[in-house]
């Protein structure tokens, strides 16, 4: 059983959203967009009674809910075997859900079939208010049946979903917060229930244990510093009842319950002497947990049982090394997965059509895919290297508010490479290139299809802007960029006859010492001037060097005046790509444009 | 699937044999978990009663659900509302009985809404089954393409003058396996099922001990009857029962409880079994409320009518509206329509009292049983021949001991349904 599609009301940040699901979805979106909203109404709908937080007015949206202003969560369950509801009288039935039919195509839900390819599913609902008097809230979690008009708190309750479907479907939730040093113990529910999946409850090993401590080899009682004082109590005793009974002083109640409370996992490394995980790093008891968690699904799947996972930012879990075999291990053993993260290394490792790009606008959350469709043979070769072969960076750059589209792939490098040790070398005082790192992403642009990509990228990103060269291809970027249904928010463009290692050039004017560290890394420039820098630059094979890249980047920052300017310019970028003016940047048919 | 029928007279012991097969039923196939069987009656109070026979069917224990079969097609046009609309039907009112039945017979002529509902009760029994409308006989229909149907029927005994001939009897007449039955069990007393079959079959009604027809041209006079009547009684239960409550019955009830005849006898206190539709009527008469009061309001107007559990009813409900809705209006269509529902609720929820003095209408006495019974029947009875035969078929046989009738008009003793 997977989950279809999600429709979210008032719920904490999303005043309105919906959302489709693949079977291993990814969700990215930057912070506060409800990555994490998502999952926790995906917990309300399906997560056991003890995944549930209690709700408290923060979690409306608006944090200040009148009695008419409802939580209202939906979500189609679909996935059933046979798509016939005689086989599944546990779900479909009077007293339970109403089957209808969802339409996968179109993403939309029927009350009678009338296409086979529609599969039988139902729809779970979660209202919620707040009660003013009782200052608490009152949550339900019923099957929907329609949209219809109906208030699940008015007499005709609804039926609720039983707690015996919930654990079928199971949904299991590891959350960003997740502490794992207890996960190993008989306090854990995770454990308990994998012991239990397994019929693995080390029963006869419990009893040893218990026997011992009941009559151990040397009773505490016994030891020659504390006998005397034990005797002489018993003595007393003896004398006041007739037939009193011994003092002896034993570890735990000696019942099996407390062998089990007392029971606590260690790591052990080689013959040295065990060490309680607690004392441990975190990295190896995550991975314990979350394998725990997977061998619980590998039962379930053995059992039949569903087994969804929903795992938040499990980078923070997992030592990188292993991301990439964990996140598949969940997807292999998991009817459906959901997976929020900031790492675009994460997000790289799904399906691109996977991968959903979370907005909230002003409450209303929309989710679409990274790539609406997959790929298919006659896709242009640029389409492929954006969306596969370099996806981790085009991401990431997607994760900012801001997101850049250069004219090229040299673009992208560049600025990113000059960046990358200029944000290094910054004090707590400079904060010019930190803004363009916190709040633009460039991607990398490929074939200089930067209208393509435009057109691509305003579908999943609020705010694209771009970045062109000042030649006359560039000015023709211009028009038809603002021709597009879609245009851009903003278009950066570089003087008339310009590109981007001409504005390179003039950072480097900054301090003409620069040069000398330049010239002696990179034996091509030996004696060249600033203008044979960019000339150099600019030929052809040596777009995209990173060599030459690095050196030039170094030569930058090497140079507190060459510095300022590099920061100078980025600073100017973003705010350009905010829409506000700079004496660097004024605006000018339909671009900004950079003044030297 | 399949139908079995029991028809026959009242007391034949039709439910009585629909409850011996369904224990057999039970017996040979018992229900999954999460089955139950489907018991579907007409008013509240049979489906009290029908409850308690349920109660009894050895190995059923609580597997069972009775409901009317209106508030069954409520709930399946409630859960299925998206396929009614799909099918262009409009959603009716909850009160809007007829309509919620005709749409719900829309939506289980789907094969796939009965395989819903067989899948929870695959075995559904039905008493009375003679008074189906068209709808409700195409929702019962529906289901008995795919439930184990027992159904009990005596066409005679259906009241309602539109349903002539008998949609429900024609059916089941149809169905192979019928089971006719023809004794009475329901009493010894000769003279009552001589009176019983007579009506049935269209004769002069015979006279005998334990069943009398006199002639009362007055509320006073059939007062005084009944009083002799009543103060006879060693504590048994009584029931007045009544084609049309109307001046003559309502008369001679109100001159019972408030006189004593020639002898000294009464009076008597007898309450009106009434509807929750008239209870409810009868309520707001005695309301003052503004035509738009606020919910304090309304419940202060309440306490006019000193029934502290309907107060608690309705400010639970109040309180509740208000928690959940935010400041609300209430109109005096909403309070009594509130008001009409906890009267419902009560009646589904108690036993109608079989003992006492009772006075009652034909309808409200349908199905049940008392000691004995006083028939009152006024100069103006509604319907036609056939009609008033079945009104007056239906009031006698509710008897156990004996039973007298109190005629207005002289010369109805010469007319049909006492010749």
């Amino acid at each position: 059983m997977r989950v279809a599609d999600l429709s979210i009301r008032n719920y904490r940040g999303i005043r309105e959203g919906y959302l489709r699901f693949k079977p291993h979805v990814v969700l990215v979106g930057a912070n506060n967009t409800g990555k994490t909203t998502v999952i926790e109404a995906l917990t309300l709908l399906l997560g056991r009674d003890r995944l549930i937080r209690d709700l408290t007015e923060h979690d409306f949206f608006g944090s200040d809910p009148q009695p008419a202003d409802r939580i209202q969560l939906v979500a189609t369950i679909t996935g059933f075997e046979g798509d016939d509801p005689s086989d599944h009288p546990d779900w479909f039935r009077d007293g339970r859900a109403v089957p209808k039919w969802w339409d996968d195509a179109e993403g939309a839900v029927h009350p009678a079939r009338t296409d086979a390819n529609w599969k039988l599913c139902c729809q779970i609902g979660v209202q919620a208010y707040f009660d003013r008097p009782s200052l608490t809230v009152e949550v339900v979690r019923y099957f929907h049946d329609h949209d219809g008009v109906m208030d699940p708190f008015d007499d005709d309750s609804p039926i609720g979903v039983p707690p015996k479907l919930v654990q079928q479907f199971g949904f299991f939730l590891v959350r960003a917060s997740r502490t794992w040093d207890r996960v190993l113990s008989w306090g854990s529910e995770l454990f308990r229930r994998t012991l239990q999946a397994a019929a693995a409850q080390p029963a006869d090993a419990i009893l040893a244990q218990r026997n011992q401590l009941r009559t151990p080899e040397r009773a505490i009682e016994e030891d020659p510093q504390i006998a005397p004082l034990i005797n002489s109590v018993n003595n007393e005793v003896a004398r006041c009842i007739a037939v009193s009974p011994r003092l002896t002083l034993r570890v735990t109640s000696t019942d099996s319950r407390s062998v089990l409370d007392a029971v606590s996992p260690h790591y052990a490394v080689g013959d040295a002497a065990s060490v309680p995980a607690a004392r441990q790093g975190n990295g190896l008891i995550s991975l314990q947990g979350l394998f725990l968690l997977l061998e619980l699904g590998r039962l379930r799947a053995e059992a039949g049982d569903g087994f969804t996972m929903a795992l938040e930012e499990p980078e923070l879990h997992l030592p990188p090394a292993t991301q990439q075999q964990l996140v598949l291990r969940v997807q292999a053993l998991s009817s459906q997965t959901f997976i929020t993260t900031h790492s675009p290394t994460i997000a790289a490792m799904a399906d691109p059509t996977s991968v959903l790009m979370l907005r909230n606008v002003q409450g209303r959350l929309s989710a679409e895919p990274f790539l609406a469709k997959k790929l298919g043979p006659d896709a242009a070769n640029w389409q492929r290297k954006f969306y596969q072969h370099n996806r981790t960076e085009v991401i990431d750059a997607l994760m900012h508010a801001t997101v850049l589209v250069p004219e090229g792939r040299s673009d992208h490098l560049l600025l990113k490479t000059v960046l990358r040790p200029l944000m290094l070398h910054q004090g707590w005082g400079g904060e010019h290139a930190h803004a363009f790192g916190l709040e633009v992403g460039v991607v990398p642009t490929e074939d200089a299809k930067v209208v393509e990509t435009t057109c691509d990228l305003s579908r999943i990103h609020p705010r694209v802007c771009c970045l062109v060269d000042g030649d006359d291809e560039g000015q023709r970027y211009v028009r038809n960029l603002a021709a597009l249904a879609q245009p851009p928010a903003v278009v950066i463009r570089w003087p008339n006859g310009q590109m981007i290692e001409d504005a390179v050039g003039w950072i480097l004017e900054a301090d003409v010492a620069s040069l000398a560290g330049l010239t002696n890394d990179v034996p091509e420039l030996d004696g060249a001037d600033i203008a044979g820098v960019i000339a150099h630059m600019k030929i052809k094979n040596k777009k995209c060097d990173l060599v030459l890249y690095e050196a030039v980047a170094e030569a930058i920052c090497e140079s507190a005046a060459c510095r300022a300017r590099a920061s100078e310019l980025f600073q100017a970028i973003a705010k350009a790509c905010a829409g506000t003016a700079t004496p660097r940047f004024v605006h000018r048919d339909q671009a900004w444009v950079f003044q030297p | 699937m399949s139908v079995t029928v029991f028809s026959g007279g009242a007391g034949c012991g039709k439910t009585y044999q629909l409850m011996q097969r369904l224990a057999a039923i039970i017996e040979a196939q018992p229900p999954k978990d999460g089955q139950k069987v489907l018991a579907l009656t007409f008013m509240h109070g049979a489906r009290r009663r029908l409850d308690d026979r349920l109660a009894s069917v050895p190995g059923l224990g609580g597997r069972y659900e009775c409901t009317t079969l209106d508030s069954f097609a409520a709930r399946i046009v409630r859960r299925w509302q998206s396929l009614a609309v799909q099918q262009g039907a409009r959603i009716p009112q909850e009160t809007e009985y007829d309509d919620i039945c005709a749409v719900a017979a829309l939506i289980l002529a789907h094969p796939e809404v009965v395989r819903w509902v067989k899948a929870s009760f695959p075995i559904l029994v039905i008493d009375e089954a003679q008074d189906l409308s068209h709808s409700r006989l195409s929702i019962v229909q529906c289901l008995a393409t795919e439930l184990t149907a027992l159904i009990a029927a005596d066409e005679f005994q259906c009241l309602n003058e539109e349903l002539r001939p008998n949609p429900a009897w024609e059916w089941l007449s149809a169905q192979k396996d019928h089971i006719a039955l023809e004794q009475p069990m329901r009493t010894r007393v000769a003279s009552l099922l001589d009176a019983a079959a007579a009506v049935r079959g269209g004769r002069a009604v015979p006279a005998g001990k334990g069943f009398t027809v006199s002639h009362t041209a007055t509320a006073p006079m059939a007062g005084g009857f009944l009083n002799t009547r009543i103060a006879g009684l060693k504590g048994d239960g009584l029931a007045i029962i009544t084609p049309t409550i109307k001046h003559f019955a309502e008369g001679v009830v109100t001159w019972s409880s408030t006189k004593s005849n020639s002898r000294g006898m009464g009076p008597y206190a007898i309450a009106w079994e009434k509807s929750e539709t008239r209870a409810a009527e009868i309520a707001m008469e005695g309301i003052a409320l503004p035509k738009e009061a606020t919910p304090a309001q309304a419940l202060a107007a309440l306490h006019a009518l000193h029934d502290q559990a309907l107060v608690r009813e309705v400010a639970s409900w109040l309180d509740r509206l208000s928690r959940t809705r935010g400041p609300t209006i209430i109109t005096r269509e909403t309070l009594a329509e509130r008001i009409q529902m906890i009267y419902a609720n009560r009646r589904r929820f108690q036993r109608p009292l079989d003992r006492g003095l009772r006075a009652m209408s034909v309808h409200g006495a349908k199905n049940r049983e008392f000691e004995h019974v006083v028939v009152l029947w006024p100069a103006a009875v509604a319907g036609d021949d056939e009609h008033k035969r079945r009104l007056l078929y239906n009031a006698i046989t509710r008897a156990k001991s004996d039973c007298l009738v109190l005629v207005q008009l002289k010369q109805q003793l010469e007319q049909p349904p006492f010749k």
